[in-house]
């Protein structure tokens, strides 16, 4: 049984047995101490393995969209109000009515001084969104700009297929970095619920490499994420999809097709 | 000390007492790790950005069940990964396969070109994992593929290769043991 068990363990350390066995193997480290010991070394690879995968940078979006989970919420558990220094000030003297006029007053000053903060938060915020788009632009601009200018830039043309035969485009890649843009026009603003998605294709098997829609003007600029894990691409494409993409471009909504070469 | 000089551990310790700007240098520590191991799972970019998201997250909301004790916030945080993106591989049963819209694609491409998209930086500890895997055996590298990047049991790996269960054992065994030295002598630090 024990001799069993013995075998159970590098797949054990490398998280690939079933709950039953996982159980079992629990056990018999429980009162195996020189067999837990001896698994240690296994838990150090087995936690390396994850080096193995080639990195590869989320988008921007990705973090934005979890530090404004991650604020709300330590707002929620975390945050403080003044609420308590507050409770203090208005708190009303023993027989005196001055005391509680003070706190009458204080409590107006505060509410107009609240609703005053409000309305500048208000600006502030569009003010803030205003920048934030903006700075996206001069981002997205620069971006292209740093690609066109790198000193191993290789652009590939893009074009529409017969669905969109107006659509155009270049992919210009960064052979030193291994990042890569794409820059589409003439495609329609796309309905709701449905979005752009590019492709980098080798042979039979597309990868998926980035949703985007494009502005009232039909254009749009895509940073692909780095994909070192793919070796080589012959080409590339842009199909319409559901929100929030597809593992594979839908036949006959293909829009763009452009090679590699 | 600054954020960045603070080690995994000590950022959890703030990160369970509500501080954003620690889980934010955890983010940006680990970010591109967990987003290449869930890409290398799931082959599904989409859906690595989701899990890199999703993990993070479980870091955030369930920062006090992490126990220094256990081991390393890195084990911790792949493990949170590799679970999700093996969950996602099960509910999907994804298998690559070219789908009509590939077929359609590929007939109006002629001349596959050479390889244009290069292999980009990688960072130490994926080079000194990378060098040390390169020094097994191609099949000792299967079984570890397939038990720890696609989620399979050893009895499914034992069918999939035709192989008896127990050269299964032997192999995974033997390539933890392998894994072990190799990244010792390329310094990795146990």
């Amino acid at each position: 049984m024990a001799e069993n068990i013995e075998e159970l363990l590098a797949f054990y350390a490398l998280e690939a047995l079933n709950e039953a066995e996982r159980l079992k193997v629990e056990d018999y480290l429980a009162s195996h101490p020189e067999a837990k010991a001896g698994l240690e070394g296994s838990n150090h690879v087995v936690a390396a393995l994850p080096h193995d995968a080639d990195p590869l940078e989320p988008s921007p979006a990705v973090k934005k969209r979890l530090m404004e989970r991650v604020h709300a919420d330590a707002q929620t558990r975390f945050g403080s109000n003044g609420r308590s220094h507050m409770r203090h000030i208005l708190q009303p003297g023993p027989g005196s009515r001055l005391p509680q006029v003070l706190a009458a007053l204080c409590l107006l000053i505060a509410i107009a001084a609240g609703a005053w903060a409000l309305a500048l938060n208000r600006e502030i915020g569009q003010l803030k969104t205003q920048v934030a788009v903006l700075q996206q632009e001069v981002d997205k601009t620069g971006t292209v700009l740093a690609h066109l200018t790198a000193p191993q830039s290789q652009a590939f043309s893009i074009t529409g297929t017969q669905q969109k035969p107006g659509a155009h485009g270049q992919f210009i890649v960064d052979t030193g970095t291994g990042s890569s843009i794409l820059v589409v026009s003439g495609l329609e603003p796309l309905a709701a619920g449905q979005t752009y998605e590019f492709w980098l294709i080798k042979d039979s098997t597309a990868v998926p490499s980035g949703l985007f829609t494009v502005d009232q003007q039909g254009r749009a600029i895509l940073q692909v994420p780095q994909n070192s894990a793919a070796p080589a691409y012959n080409a590339i494409g842009v199909s319409i999809e559901p929100q929030g993409g597809s593992s594979q471009p839908t036949a006959g909504n293909i829009v763009m097709l452009g090679k590699l070469n | 000390m600054g954020y960045n000089d603070l080690s995994d551990e000590q950022l959890m310790a703030r990160v369970m007492r509500g501080d954003t700007t620690a889980f934010e240098t955890l983010y940006d520590r680990y970010c591109s790790a967990v987003m290449g191991l869930a890409l290398r799972i799931t082959a599904d970019h989409a859906a690595a950005e989701e899990i890199v998201q999703e993990s993070f997250w479980r870091v955030w909301r369930k920062a006090d069940s992490f126990q220094t004790q256990v081991g390393p916030f890195t084990s911790w945080l792949f493990s949170i990964a590799r679970n999700l993106s093996i969950d996602l591989l099960r509910r999907r049963k994804m298998q690559v396969r070219p789908s009509e819209a590939l077929d359609e694609i590929m007939e109006q491409i002629p001349d596959p070109a050479p390889d244009v998209v290069e292999v980009a930086s990688q960072g130490l500890n994926h080079q000194q994992m990378r060098a040390a895997i390169e020094t097994l055996p191609n099949e000792q590298r299967d079984v570890i593929e397939m038990a720890y990047f696609r989620g399979m049991t050893r009895q499914e790996i034992a069918r999939t290769t035709g192989e008896p269960l127990g050269t299964i054992h032997t192999r995974a065994r033997l390539a933890l043991q392998k894994l072990r030295e190799a990244l010792h002598i390329h310094g990795f630090d146990e």
